[in-house]
């Protein structure tokens, strides 16, 4: 691949994105390039399609055969079969999962709806990251979300990975309540996309 | 959308925000904008696709969303990771993995969010307060921008971009006033749809051999717990509980829902065996927050997208009857 070629970065950075392979703070960059950028955005439209369609996931509308027809149709995408141009980076919360066997018997909205547990890092907020929103919080501004590409923060902390087995307990009795919650409280809480929002992040990210 | 199986409940609960603002231009003209956008989660139909991002962490989803015969449905169905996907239609949830070809079934009770009696605006705790904040473009719509403030420290904030055209939320981040951004959700693309067909909520693995689990029968809904939080933080009021046999023990575990009517707390509360939940102390994912204790041979867990020091005083407080 041209490393030169900024349709080719873009095309890599958008593979790794969807993957949840970009760094945080790469990723808050191209967010903010969909954004503004149409082109870019219909590209991260067709990628979405691509994946869907190479993992059988697509929609029972477009009919059978789709999948092959989409395989052929974006041969000329390669990066999209072959993202590991940026390396496959284990995300920060599947690596404490590796390796964890759940029981069938366990309700299956427990199997995928495993959390990244952090213990609370001593002193509260200690090696905490402040970020841009925080400060513009403070300071009575709301910057446009083009412009705001700082980090989601990440606090410090333990993860139970460095624990014992108790510690995948947790997460997947976890699991079980979170799911419990999202239905169960969802109607007092922010209404959108927030509480199975969650529910979907968690899954697709165990 | 997912929070909003009753759109009743949600306008309810942005009313009595709308409430708490402060009683000026500003805060009267946010709070018209989130009763605007409650409707509009609500009612209208519309696509796209939703980041998540949270902990340095991103997942992506798509959603479709919109109203058959005076039902809600939606369906959200991860783009990035291992595939899964969540449709609801009214108070029933289905939740389907289709690597592993399963899916699960659950319904809420049709009475587990009783409407709360009409309240007097003025009478309400401060708990927030909110502002307009200007306007700017979130996937290409120009939105008008909500800030929600938390007036003390059992709670976050909350920073929105609502579409101008029609309403609906494009962009929430959740803020803790000591670390920042907590939780962000944002559409990349969204389109308002003229409308949509019951065919976009099916399963995935329709037309094929899986593994269905639960009956989509409702838990039992209780009145009088034999469990409660004695010592709520400053707002939170009891929902509603519920008892249902949980997995892996089967027993029954309480489950009880608290809310200041915009951020929510549950409470679950099961026999400490061995297979109970271990959690001892407090944990994290994101904006929610679990605290975890043993009392009187039980487990006590709280959890919630709220602060620790919320989870930990609920958890702390609760009581047998």
């Amino acid at each position: 691949m041209n490393r030169n070629d900024p349709t080719a970065d873009s095309g890599e950075a958008l593979s790794a994105l969807i993957d949840g392979e970009l760094p945080v703070d790469e990723a808050g960059d191209l967010i903010a390039r969909l954004g503004r950028d149409r082109v870019l955005r219909a590209r991260w439209a067709r990628f979405h399609t691509q994946r869907s369609a190479l993992e059988g996931a697509v929609s029972p509308c477009l009919g059978a055969g789709f999948s092959e027809r989409v395989r052929t149709a974006t041969e000329a995408e390669p990066t999209v079969l072959a993202p590991g141009a940026l390396g496959r980076r284990p995300r920060a919360w599947a690596r404490p999962l590796a390796g964890l066997a759940i029981a069938a018997s366990v309700a299956v909205l427990a199997v995928g709806a495993l959390l990244a547990l952090q213990a609370p890092a001593p002193g509260g907020a200690d090696g905490l990251m402040v970020s841009r929103e925080a400060r513009a919080l403070g300071a009575g501004g709301l910057e446009a979300p083009a412009a705001a590409v700082e980090r989601v923060a990440a606090p410090a902390g333990l993860t139970l990975a460095d624990h014992d087995a108790a510690s995948a307990a947790v997460r997947e009795r976890m699991g079980i309540y979170l799911a419990n919650h999202a239905q169960y409280a969802g109607a007092a809480d922010m209404p959108g996309v927030v509480p199975y929002s969650r529910l979907i992040g968690f899954n697709a990210g165990q | 959308m997912g929070g909003c199986a009753r759109g009743s409940s949600c306008v309810l609960a942005l009313a009595l925000l709308v409430g708490a603002w402060p009683a000026d231009a500003d805060g009267r003209d946010a709070g018209a904008w989130l009763e605007r956008m409650a409707r509009a989660m609500h009612e209208l139909a519309y696509e796209g696709t939703l980041v998540y991002a949270h902990d340095g962490d991103l997942e992506s989803m798509e959603v479709v969303h919109g109203l058959i015969d005076g039902e809600e449905h939606e369906r959200l169905r991860a783009l990035s990771g291992k595939p899964f996907e969540l449709i609801r239609s009214g108070d029933r949830v289905t939740c389907v993995w289709p690597a592993i070809r399963r899916a699960m079934v659950s319904r809420r009770p049709e009475n587990f969010l009783p409407a709360r009696p009409p309240r007097e605006f003025a009478s309400l705790p401060p708990l927030y307060t909110a502002e307009v904040a200007g306007t700017t473009r979130v996937a290409g719509h120009v939105t008008q921008g909500v800030r929600v403030r938390p007036n003390d420290a059992f709670r976050y904030g909350y920073r929105m971009w609502l579409d101008r055209d029609t309403g609906l939320l494009l962009r929430s981040d959740m803020i803790s006033p000591a670390e920042g951004v907590v939780e962000r959700f944002m559409f990349t693309s969204v389109k308002t749809l003229e409308h949509v067909d019951r065919d976009r909520f099916r399963r995935s693995l329709d037309g094929m051999d899986y593994v269905e689990h639960g009956d989509g029968t409702s838990a039992d809904r209780i009145e009088q717990p034999q469990w409660y939080v004695a010592d709520l933080p400053p707002g939170f009021e009891a929902v509603s509980h519920r008892r249902k046999a949980m997995p892996p023990h089967g027993a029954a575990v309480q489950h009880s829902v608290y809310s200041d009517g915009l951020a929510s707390v549950s409470v679950f509360i099961e026999p400490a065996d061995s297979d109970a939940m271990p959690l001892a102390g407090g944990t994290r994912m994101g904006a929610v927050h679990a605290y975890g204790l043993k009392r009187a041979g039980h487990q006590v867990t709280a959890v919630g997208e709220v602060p620790a020091i919320t989870v930990e005083r609920i958890a702390r407080a609760v009581r047998r009857r």
